[in-house]
């Protein structure tokens, strides 16, 4: 085989799980908090998308700007969220949360089309010029965008939860809400914050995955694929797992499609989640506590 | 429940086609009826059982592909294709209850997501089998014998029989010994193992079971539209059934009926909000999945033992007095 066709898609491979990586990522944030699954994901993905459309697009910001309002706006947006879908029904088993998360997801899916419509927008890609040559090899910019986007969220993000205060009660939380409540840590705010980050880092994916998808409703199924790769990855406090498990099924859909079947792409992706699950339940490096209900 | 309880619902439906006379809303009834079977057999697993499925649309679709495909090409008889439509998707409940057995909550209905999309997959590729994303046109509609029910009324009579059988069935198993047993794994898996009830098979069967009955409801849906496309049993779909029983209330008898009519006939109500209709929809089964946790099953016994509460209270009050 090629090695130039090879490299690419490798590159396009890991580009699109880290997408998946992101969105896995911001679920396993609130996982970790809240012990609560947040199927609502995708459509703050997609709330954070039609954000930066409204910005570029009507209020003609620029794009790197545009992205930081999108970013800082839905961070509101998560933290509303966490206040009024989690906070009621935080006293009870994680079900009632994944159902409620499920059902405002519906309603956002509909909200956003009532107010942006039912067209997909194209969104202006970061760089103008499409690709790069290095000698045979052809680079997509857009890839090499999202992947270094995300180098800078994870590491900015790392700084976060290792280097300061703010990052240090958020592990504490995680790991108890009792014993961190003792320490006079202001839980309700800590998983508030959470949900605000977590809504942050599925912005991210919006705007970047935004110039490849097009920004329309269509969006929210990656949230399937955020979910798939936090458990690949393994769900637990080892948090950048999900991002290895989005990069390895983003590899696995792009060389199935390219080897096997290109019309079964979404199905390699499950099938192989589907037999490792069996092999190894709680991913990679996950914790056995996802288990516990 | 006993049989005299079922009186009340067999009346409203035999009333029913005598009160309206839009085909157009027998349409609606209909379409709600197959939804309520759909609904009653997540309810199963996920009422009974507490297992998390996000991919119900796929049995759905199993059952519906079956049924047609058995119709349309090797001119079976209806009951023949309805209990194949069913059995199918039961062997696929066989297969997706295993993993069930090694991972839980999240993980699950991650796995059963994963089942309908590759479900999907399959419809839509498999071009000479299910006729691709073009679907499968001319499916007959219900027939027994010589008794062909082309009509609106009759398909209407047909599935609502049969799910007033199905809701009879789910009362009497719900209480029998197998129904409690799944009821005790919902509550505490490990107190039911404990307890002497074999975790695995029983979880297996409520996959199973709700697999059948979801797969009988599209057989019923196949040949009461009379065409199928995979659109209609991809993972979108599975949220929908879900929140059907989230409004009706999980793990209730008539929950799923309730909350499939409701759905049905408030999304035909409030058409004449246009757009808004889905959004307010949406609204809606966002504020019953925070506050009313039981759903409009469980606020309508309630308010039945409020008003049990208040009658027996005025008939103790007279005696009182005479004393």
């Amino acid at each position: 085989m090629d090695l130039a066709i090879f490299v690419q898609l490798l590159i396009g491979g890991i580009a699109m799980g880290i997408i998946y990586g992101l969105i896995g990522f911001g679920i396993n944030l609130i996982f970790n908090a809240t012990s609560g699954v947040n199927f609502a994901q995708g459509a703050l993905v997609m709330l954070g998308a039609y954000m930066s459309v409204t910005f570029t697009n009507f209020i003609k910001l620029p794009l790197f700007l545009s992205a930081i309002c999108a970013v800082a706006v839905m961070a509101v947006i998560g933290a509303l969220f966490g206040f009024f879908v989690y906070e009621p029904v935080r006293a009870e088993k994680s079900h009632r949360f994944l159902l409620a998360a499920v059902a405002v997801s519906i309603f956002l899916t509909e909200v956003i089309q009532l107010i942006w419509g039912k067209l997909p927008y194209v969104v202006p890609r970061f760089i103008k010029k499409s690709s790069v040559r290095a000698g045979t090899l052809v680079f997509d910019t857009q890839n090499l965008c999202i992947i270094g986007v995300a180098v800078v969220c994870l590491f900015l993000i790392h700084l976060l939860l290792n280097k300061t205060q703010l990052g240090l009660m958020m592990r504490a939380v995680g790991q108890s809400k009792e014993v961190s409540s003792l320490m006079g840590i202001p839980v309700r705010w800590i998983v508030r914050i959470t949900f605000a980050c977590s809504t942050m880092m599925a912005t991210v994916a919006g705007v970047v995955a935004g110039p490849i998808f097009f920004v329309s409703p269509l969006l929210a199924d990656l949230s399937v694929k955020g979910f798939a790769s936090g458990i690949i990855g393994g769900f637990g406090p080892r948090v950048f797992a999900t991002i290895i498990g989005g990069i390895i099924l983003g590899l696995v859909e792009t060389f199935g499609a390219f080897f096997l079947s290109s019309s079964y792409r979404d199905a390699w992706g499950f099938i192989f989640l589907i037999c490792m699950l069996l092999i190894s339940p709680y991913g990679l490096v996950g914790e056995k506590r996802a288990q516990k209900v | 429940m006993k049989f005299k309880n079922l009186l009340i619902p067999i009346a409203i439906s035999v009333v029913l086609p005598l009160v309206i006379r839009s085909e157009y809303w027998f349409y609606i009834l209909t379409l709600a009826s197959v939804f309520s079977i759909l609904a009653l057999g997540l309810n199963i697993v996920m009422g009974l059982c507490g297992q998390i499925s996000l991919g119900h649309a796929a049995f759905w679709g199993i059952g519906a592909y079956t049924s047609g495909i058995l119709l349309v090409k090797l001119q079976v008889p209806f009951i023949v294709a309805l209990v194949a439509g069913g059995i199918m998707s039961a062997v696929f409940g066989v297969l997706l209850g295993i993993p069930s057995l090694k991972v839980r909550n999240v993980y699950l209905a991650i796995t059963t997501i994963g089942f309908n999309f590759i479900v999907n997959a399959v419809m839509n590729n498999w071009i000479t089998l299910t006729g691709g994303p073009d679907g499968l046109p001319n499916i007959p509609p219900p027939s027994f014998g010589p008794l062909t029910f082309r009509t609106m009324v009759g398909k209407y009579a047909v599935i609502v029989t049969i799910l007033l059988l199905f809701v009879w069935g789910f009362s009497r198993f719900k209480d029998s010994r197998v129904g409690r047993a799944l009821q005790a794994i919902k509550d505490d898996e490990l107190a039911a193992s404990h307890s002497g009830i074999n975790v695995h098979y029983y979880k297996v069967l409520a996959f199973t079971m709700s697999a059948f009955v979801t797969g009988v409801g599209g057989a019923l849906y196949a040949s009461f539209i009379e065409y199928i496309s995979p659109d209609t049993f991809a993972f979108a779909s599975s949220p929908v059934l879900l929140s059907m029983l989230l409004v009706g209330g999980i793990g209730s008898t008539w929950g799923p009926v309730i909350g499939a009519f409701l759905l049905e006939i408030l999304s035909e109500g409030l058409r004449f909000l246009r757009d808004y209709y889905m959004a307010i929809y949406g609204l809606l089964v966002v504020i019953m999945a925070l506050r009313m946790p039981q759903g409009l099953a469980g606020l309508f016994s309630m308010l039945g033992e409020k008003i049990r509460a208040s009658m027996r209270q005025h008939r103790k009050a007279p005696a009182g007095k005479e004393v």
